[in-house]
């Protein structure tokens, strides 16, 4: 399996409480299947480097983005992780459209046709609203097309189902199985959903209080 | 009113929004710095910049003149490289208007700052912009409100400085008479209570102008986005 994210970290937490995770990903959808509260969250966080590990590796498409031997740590902004919030973390204060477009801009090159986002997740009538007036499953969709249009190597989704309304959570599944199929994107999934996890993924690694359940494939 | 009255408004107006425009690039650096970042000595700071709040604004005064004035450690360095001379002049007025005024800016601007959420600029990171690219672009545009109430506050504040800026800058009609020092004298003189209602109504006006239209600017720049209706 040639790794799409090889991780082999340490991180301590404030509170004392430990995570220590090791485990490599390749194409498709892999989920990290586990309770609230057993670092899953937290390993999303490390792979984007929002936060950095005690002590570890992580390598993303073959480029070392952390090392904390060799004080390697390339920030978020340069390492093509497309990140769906479990809160959506939308701009409030822009436009649906410019929101899709903000990481876009920035990665110009590599991105994936806006359009094709827009038609795909049908936020065409959405376009010049503002993510305070959208409903749950809208900002989901939002918050997709965002991370994807920013051209990502790796997309990472922490519990993208949280704030969906229940009649809308099938929808999102066929959503997030529909851009990753079109545009061929290696998916990390987060979620304490075990239906959820067995629909879209075809790997999942269980994870409890820090630590990754021994042959969880 | 007459043209002392004159005067001391338009002085008044160009010392208050001197020191608006002068300290707010340090306002958004600091309220933002103890909003976001803990650091060794960030209650020393916190104390520093507090510190006019609850001071005499005499002494207030008496520490900016021994400091600008033109023995002083960065008064005598700006006159002798830059020409700029503080003491006597308006432009020490405008100074003491804005370090008096500081604390609430920068309290203003802190808060609106902490308000923003982590996550939204975290994203704007994993979406390729740098630190400065999300400052400008996400973490501003959100604290904004608290730049405009930090700025109207400011503004009221400097226009009623007294004690600080009698110190540095004294009392000369026509050069750094503001509002308060004119109305000051006039008191001081036969009839003068009588004579002082016009500045004195002004002032309030002025005042309760830059409240209302600080008050407005807040509001439009604060949440348009959440008064269009949900679907």
């Amino acid at each position: 399996m040639s790794s799409v994210i090889s991780l082999n970290c340490r991180y301590e937490y404030p509170g004392g409480f430990e995570l220590a995770a090791a485990f490599e990903m390749g194409a498709g959808i892999t989920a990290l299947f586990g309770p609230s509260g057993s670092g899953k969250t937290t390993i999303l966080s490390l792979i984007a480097g929002l936060l950095h590990p005690s002590e570890g590796t992580i390598r993303i498409a073959n480029q070392t983005v952390t090392d904390t031997k060799k004080k390697v740590l390339v920030p978020p902004e340069q390492r093509r992780v497309g990140f769906l919030f479990q809160d959506h973390a939308l701009f409030p204060h822009l436009r649906v459209k410019r929101n899709i477009e903000y990481g876009a801009r920035r990665r110009s090159s590599e991105a994936i046709p806006l359009k094709s986002l827009i038609e795909t997740l049908e936020l065409r009538d959405l376009l010049q609203r503002y993510p305070g007036s959208l409903s749950g499953g809208q900002q989901q969709r939002v918050a997709l097309a965002r991370a994807l249009a920013s051209g990502p190597s790796v997309l990472l989704l922490d519990e993208p189902l949280t704030s969906v309304e229940a009649d809308l959570r099938d929808r999102i599944a066929d959503f997030i199985e529909q851009v990753v199929n079109e545009h061929r994107i290696p998916v990390l999934l987060v979620s304490h959903n075990r239906p959820f996890v067995d629909r879209l993924a075809s790997r999942v690694i269980e994870i409890e209080n820090g630590r990754l359940l021994p042959k969880a494939d | 009113m007459s043209a002392g009255e004159w005067n001391a408004i338009q002085l008044s107006l160009l010392v208050a929004a001197t020191a608006v425009l002068v300290s707010l690039p340090f306002g958004i650096a600091f309220g933002w710095l103890l909003a976001r970042k803990r650091f060794p000595g960030k209650l020393l700071l916190e104390t520093l910049i507090n510190l006019p709040l609850v001071l005499p604004p005499v002494i207030t005064g008496y520490l900016l003149l021994i400091t600008f004035g033109r023995r002083g450690l960065i008064g005598s360095w700006l006159e002798s490289w830059l020409g700029v001379r503080l003491i006597f002049d308006w432009k020490g007025a405008a100074l003491a208007g804005a370090i008096v005024a500081f604390p609430l800016m920068v309290r203003a601007i802190r808060i609106a700052f902490a308000a923003v959420d982590r996550r939204i600029e975290q994203a704007a990171r994993t979406l390729g912009a740098g630190p400065l690219d999300a400052f400008w672009t996400v973490s501003l545009p959100l604290a904004f409100h608290g730049v405009i109430t930090g700025s109207v506050l400011a503004f009221a504040r400097s226009l009623g400085e007294f004690g600080a800026t009698i110190m540095i800058a004294g009392n000369i009609p026509g050069e750094t008479q503001t509002i308060p020092l004119f109305v000051y004298s006039r008191l001081e003189s036969p009839g003068g209570f009588e004579e002082s209602f016009g500045i004195i109504a002004f002032s309030v006006l002025i005042s309760a102008a830059a409240l209302i239209v600080g008050e407005w600017l807040d509001r439009r720049s604060g949440n348009p986005l959440l008064q269009e209706p949900r679907s």
